[in-house]
């Protein structure tokens, strides 16, 4: 099992694309047989697909005959953890913006402030407070610059 | 002709070049952010440009990227950017020796002769090679595909199955939306946001930008910072020319030539010249010390490699890397379309490029020269100030395309689609290659059955054709034979 979770992320990558070739492979399979060309659009995704699974089961086959050497060091679940955060907290951004209708300025400072502290934690005040100013007039110039300049509907 | 020369090195043209160069050198100073980043996350300001500054721009930027890795690799043995790998190996140790200013000063020269070099062969090859490209017929398109997708799936990092995986799942993202030849919708699993399929914007946000920030979110690593208050000052001496004026020219050639190969680019062209170099080197062990030799022939090669890189590009709209292949996105996005008409149909832009590159290359020595004090002190930008707005210019880019948030959750996946390819050691390159080639390919097959009468042969007796296929096949030979040995040897020497 020690095995197994050294490799997850080959692992992980595989069942995505397995299961990626099996989805084209089978709506391929249900799209119209061609009139006017010899090749149809479901012969090019059935050709792919087919690729895509037999590399993915070379891959298995080699990854599990061939086991890699432990690399990384016990810090990998921190490094994931971290990884994770940061796009959770891009999903909340996003989650802000695209669906409370939170204004740009107010989400993006939330998240330019949160992913900052995330990233780097500052304890003194006056530090935090520079960093709380410039986050907030960054964040209103990229509103400006998003609504009135390019006229994207956020 | 002229008139693109005018244009580029007139007083808005060179101003482009300028902010294309400076940004493109401090982005590629930076470990951890990328030429392929900052020129994707530029795309979408560009919507709102003039084709031509938008192209100058971007080549600007790509030239500057590739030569600000110098600065990082030099003074704190990171590479900004993955071609400066190898300068990392003689650069940081004669900065090391006390001799900062002049590996900065080697490396910068060299970059610019190298650029020169390759920017002389992209002039004149680059029209006569169009001539032949006219006449490029569906096959020899699709050919061409292939080969550029076999070449980038050999040569980029860990195993060809892994290159080869990465190409095919970027080839079934690319299938999505409207049949090329029918006109008709595919693949769209009933959702009406990929009746159009998948955008490429948020692609290479996701997949080149976002991802990257996820693994550098996820380091906590420290830099060695090399502490030295002369440091960042560039010196170039007479001794120095004299002693490398052979190695200046071997390594330009070789890095032109590997950078016009379909999907190799500046990182290979700079293994490869180093390699040489030791190779004819009178003092083959001065190597990896901090011998000017090593610095003039991976910084000669990278660059060359990378200007070489827009041969391909513009003459027969294949991408020579991983950064060509955004330039190949951003030339569709302003409706230029990229291939082997594109001499033909639009000259200016073609000549657009190649004045842009010899701008920027121009401009690059200049800045490198004086302003490299103040890029060096850029390199102590905390990540923690920098990753974030990346970030939120990662979300105004992939929303500005169409206005939805399907293309920013699209987005999502791909950066998460990054992340685990990039910890499972597979390449982004191939799937970035695939993800523009298919459209083309798959065109240009179905195309040729229709215009051959349902016959695969002309594949194997046009000789277009059977040169590429041939070459993808005998690099596909090659690639599975050395991961063969390489498995062997890696078996006998376990204990």
């Amino acid at each position: 099992m020690t095995s197994l979770f050294r490799i997850r992320y080959e692992i992980s990558f595989l069942i995505i694309s397995l299961m990626i070739g099996i989805l084209v492979f089978s709506s391929s399979r249900k799209l119209p047989a061609p009139t006017f060309e010899p090749m149809g659009s479901a012969a090019f995704p059935s050709a792919i697909a087919t690729v895509t699974l037999v590399l993915v089961i070379v891959k298995f086959l080699q990854l599990f005959l061939t086991l890699p050497a432990l690399q990384e060091k016990e810090e990998e679940d921190s490094r994931f953890s971290r990884s994770l955060s940061m796009l959770l907290l891009f999903a909340a951004f996003v989650a802000m913006v695209g669906f409370f209708n939170v204004p740009l300025w107010a989400s993006s400072s939330l998240f330019l402030t949160a992913a900052t502290i995330f990233l780097k934690k500052t304890t003194s005040i006056v530090p935090l407070t520079i960093q709380l100013l410039v986050i907030v007039i960054f964040s209103l110039l990229l509103d400006y610059t998003a609504t009135q300049i390019l006229y994207l509907d956020l | 002709m002229i008139n693109a020369y005018m244009d580029v090195f007139s007083l808005s043209g060179m101003l482009w070049v300028l902010i294309g160069t400076v940004v493109g050198i401090l982005i590629g100073s930076i470990p951890g952010l990328s030429g392929a980043m900052v020129i994707a996350l530029t795309l979408p300001a560009t919507y709102f440009m003039q084709a031509s500054d938008a192209l100058v721009l971007l080549v600007a930027m790509y030239i500057g990227s590739t030569t600000g890795g110098l600065i990082s690799a030099t003074l704190m043995r990171m590479p900004g950017s993955e071609s400066a790998i190898m300068t990392t190996l003689d650069g940081f140790p004669m900065a090391q020796k006390g001799e900062p200013a002049r590996a900065l000063g080697l490396g910068v020269v060299a970059s610019f002769v190298g650029g020169m070099a390759a920017w002389f062969v992209l002039a004149t090859i680059s029209p006569l090679l169009s001539t032949l490209a006219v006449r490029f017929g569906p096959y020899e398109i699709f050919s061409m595909a292939v080969v550029a997708l076999t070449l980038i799936a050999a040569i980029s990092k860990g195993s060809f199955i892994n290159g080869l995986l990465a190409a095919a799942l970027g080839a079934l993202f690319a299938l999505p939306g409207i049949d090329p030849i029918s006109g008709s919708l595919r693949l769209t699993f009933g959702i009406p946001e990929l009746d159009n399929g998948f955008t490429l914007l948020p692609v290479m946000l996701g997949l080149l930008v976002f991802s990257q920030v996820m693994i550098d979110s996820g380091s906590r690593s420290k830099r060695p910072i090399q502490k030295n208050d002369s440091s960042s000052k560039v010196t170039f001496r007479v001794k120095d020319l004299k002693d490398n004026a052979w190695n200046f020219v071997r390594s330009s050639i070789i890095g032109t030539w590997i950078g016009i190969l379909p999907g190799v680019g500046g990182t290979t062209a700079s293994i490869a010249s180093y390699s040489a170099a030791k190779g004819f080197s009178k003092d083959s062990s001065k190597f990896g010390t901090g011998c000017s030799e090593g610095i003039v022939a991976a910084e000669s090669a990278n660059n060359a490699g990378s200007v070489g890189a827009l041969v391909p590009l513009i003459t027969l709209g294949i991408p020579g890397s991983v950064v060509t292949a955004i330039l190949l996105g951003a030339m569709v996005i302003h409706n230029l379309n990229p291939g082997p008409l594109l001499f033909a149909q639009n000259p200016e832009v073609a000549y657009t490029i190649i004045a842009g590159a010899l701008a920027a290359n121009l401009v690059m020595l200049a800045v490198m020269w004086f302003a490299t004090p103040i890029i060096s002190r850029m390199m102590d930008i905390d990540k923690a100030w920098l990753l974030p707005p990346i970030v939120i210019f990662c979300f105004i880019g992939a929303f500005s395309v169409s206005g939805r948030i399907f293309d920013v959750t699209a987005m999502i996946g791909f950066a998460c689609l990054g992340y685990l390819m990039s910890r499972a050691k597979i390449p982004l390159g191939p799937f970035i290659i695939a993800f523009i080639l298919t459209p083309m390919a798959e065109e240009s097959l179905r195309s040729g059955l229709v215009v051959y009468g349902n016959s695969y042969l002309p594949l194997l007796t046009r000789p277009v054709p059977l040169f590429f296929i041939a070459v993808s096949i005998i690099t596909a030979a090659w690639a599975v034979w050395s991961e063969i040995g390489s498995a062997r040897k890696s078996d006998t020497s376990r204990p």
